[in-house]
């Protein structure tokens, strides 16, 4: 029942959804070795756009995947020390940590592959080594921002800060949709919003669980923080309005009306890169 | 195992009962297949079809709870339909006349009274909705319902996210779902509508979604 065996069930109805998912057998040959594997969707998703004159401005699609990756960078230089911090994470929140950094260096590895694709100049953070090509820069970092947060000491505020950073990874990705419309990377950035989604739920079960006080949710209701002084990181979640309709006049289960929780839980509301970045300047150097 | 108690039992039937009332009010739709329209219609529609079979499944999830549910995942099973409510209802009032009738599920597959049947049912409808979301936003003419659909996908993945990871813990987003690029799955509306096709009884002509 898992997903994998739904897509081998709909390759059984439709032999032919790889093709059409992606065409890469008919493309690939078009492109030879010189674009790679990683960016091939992207580049598929360029020539179509050339095909059919869909307009995009290329440096703005470049400048969102590069805010994106910047955030990346920052992801996996926290969950990098976190996973290498002896005595962190409880034995089994381990394999939990390791995915998620496993995962944010995969993203800043395909971002990089694909605004290279597109002729874009990758982003790295300010002490980056060339010649390692290591992601892991911590004299970029300080995640204690100056001392106020005991980011690697104590357990229960790295997983304040990691859900504050995930969270705030989905509303920045959110952010950057308008951006990217018109270009394939739209589709590219959904798939690596959704997994910081994933990400943020995670971290938000176990503080649930650990008996946080604000008893948090895997989704984020009203715009309730997880430390009041990371307020700003929440502003504008509580929105209960999408395309003008007040979700709170629905009528729902029992013949209630859908409560401000869920009607804002139900989205996740954009934030722009501006505030984004606002947001982790302390922790950079 | 504890026997089932007369509360469970009767909540069973009040359960099975709401599923005789959907079955019902069948029939005031033409048993014919439901075209979903074309262009920015078909693709709402398709999404007002995977929000209300969602709906639906945690409609009866928290109508007839599974055993041994703690009372967080009963309030998150709740929260859930809530929100799934909600976003029904937004679609709804979009498509305003353009919407399809109210589908009919067959959630027959389901068994509620399990907590793991009904978390992995919940994780597989998360994770379509994800893909769906994911390999929808390109197809937009009116392109301001990106944002709407992005701002509704990362949810998917949390909830997904949650299901995955009460029944197996730090499966949330393993490589099941997550490829090795670290990009979650991103299905086109035809391959998701094949998907899904088991648990709805309704019929749909959608021959002209994009792909």
């Amino acid at each position: 029942m898992d997903f994998k065996n739904i897509l081998q069930e709909i390759e059984k109805a439709d032999p032919e959804v790889y093709e059409k998912l992606s065409g890469r057998r008919h493309i690939l040959k078009s492109f030879g070795s010189k674009v790679a594997l990683a960016a091939l969707p992207l580049a598929i998703g360029s020539m179509f756009k050339k095909a059919y004159g869909k307009t995009t401005d290329a440096s703005s699609v470049i400048a969102a995947l590069n805010f994106a990756l910047e955030l990346e960078y920052f992801e996996f230089n926290f969950y990098h020390t976190a996973n290498n911090t002896g005595g962190l994470i409880p034995a089994g929140d381990q394999p939990g940590f390791a995915m998620v950094e496993a995962q944010e260096r995969e993203h800043v590895n395909f971002l990089t592959t694909t605004i290279t694709a597109l002729g874009g100049t990758p982003y790295v953070p300010g002490n980056y080594n060339y010649s390692t090509n290591n992601p892991y820069v911590p004299t970029s970092y300080d995640f204690t921002a100056g001392g106020t947060y005991h980011a690697f000491e104590s357990y229960s505020t790295f997983l304040i800060l990691a859900q504050t950073f995930e969270d705030t990874g989905v509303r920045a990705y959110n952010g950057q949709i308008p951006s990217l419309i018109g270009n394939s990377a739209i589709t590219q950035a959904m798939q690596i919003s959704t997994v910081e989604g994933r990400h943020a739920s995670f971290v938000r079960l176990i503080r649930r669980q650990a008996g946080a006080s604000e008893q948090p949710r895997p989704w984020i209701t009203n715009n309730i923080p997880p430390y009041i002084p990371l307020q700003a990181a929440y502003v504008g979640e509580d929105n209960v309005i999408q395309r003008g309709l007040d979700l709170t006049t629905i009528v729902g289960f029992n013949g209630v009306n859908v409560s401000e929780a869920s009607a804002s839980a139900a989205f996740d509301e954009p934030m722009d890169m501006a505030t984004v970045k606002s947001l982790i300047a302390p922790f950079m150097l | 195992m504890d026997m089932p108690s007369r509360r469970r039992f009767l909540a069973l039937a009040g359960g099975i009962a709401g599923v005789g009332v959907l079955v019902a009010s069948c029939h005031k739709t033409p048993a014919s297949t439901v075209f979903i329209g074309s262009d920015d219609r078909a693709l709402l529609n398709y999404l007002l079809i995977i929000e209300e079979l969602q709906t639906n499944f945690y409609t009866q999830a928290s109508i007839t709870d599974y055993y041994g549910a703690s009372q967080m995942e009963l309030d998150f099973i709740a929260d859930m339909r809530d929100q799934q409510i909600a976003r029904k209802g937004l679609l709804k009032n979009i498509l305003g006349s353009g919407a399809i009738p109210d589908i009919v599920t067959d959630l027959s597959a389901v068994t509620f009274a399990d907590r793991t049947s009904t978390l992995q049912h919940a994780a597989l409808f998360e994770d379509l909705a994800v893909a769906a979301y994911n390999g929808v936003i390109q197809y937009f003419a009116d392109t301001s319902y990106a944002l709407m659909v992005a701002k509704m996908a990362s949810v998917n993945g949390r909830r997904s996210a949650y299901a995955r990871d009460i029944l197996n813990a730090n499966t949330f987003s393993d490589a099941a779902v997550v490829n090795t690029n670290g990009l979650d799955q991103a299905l086109t509306p035809k391959t998701v509508m094949v998907a899904i096709a088991p648990y709805i009884q309704t019929t749909f002509n959608y021959a002209l979604l994009p792909a």
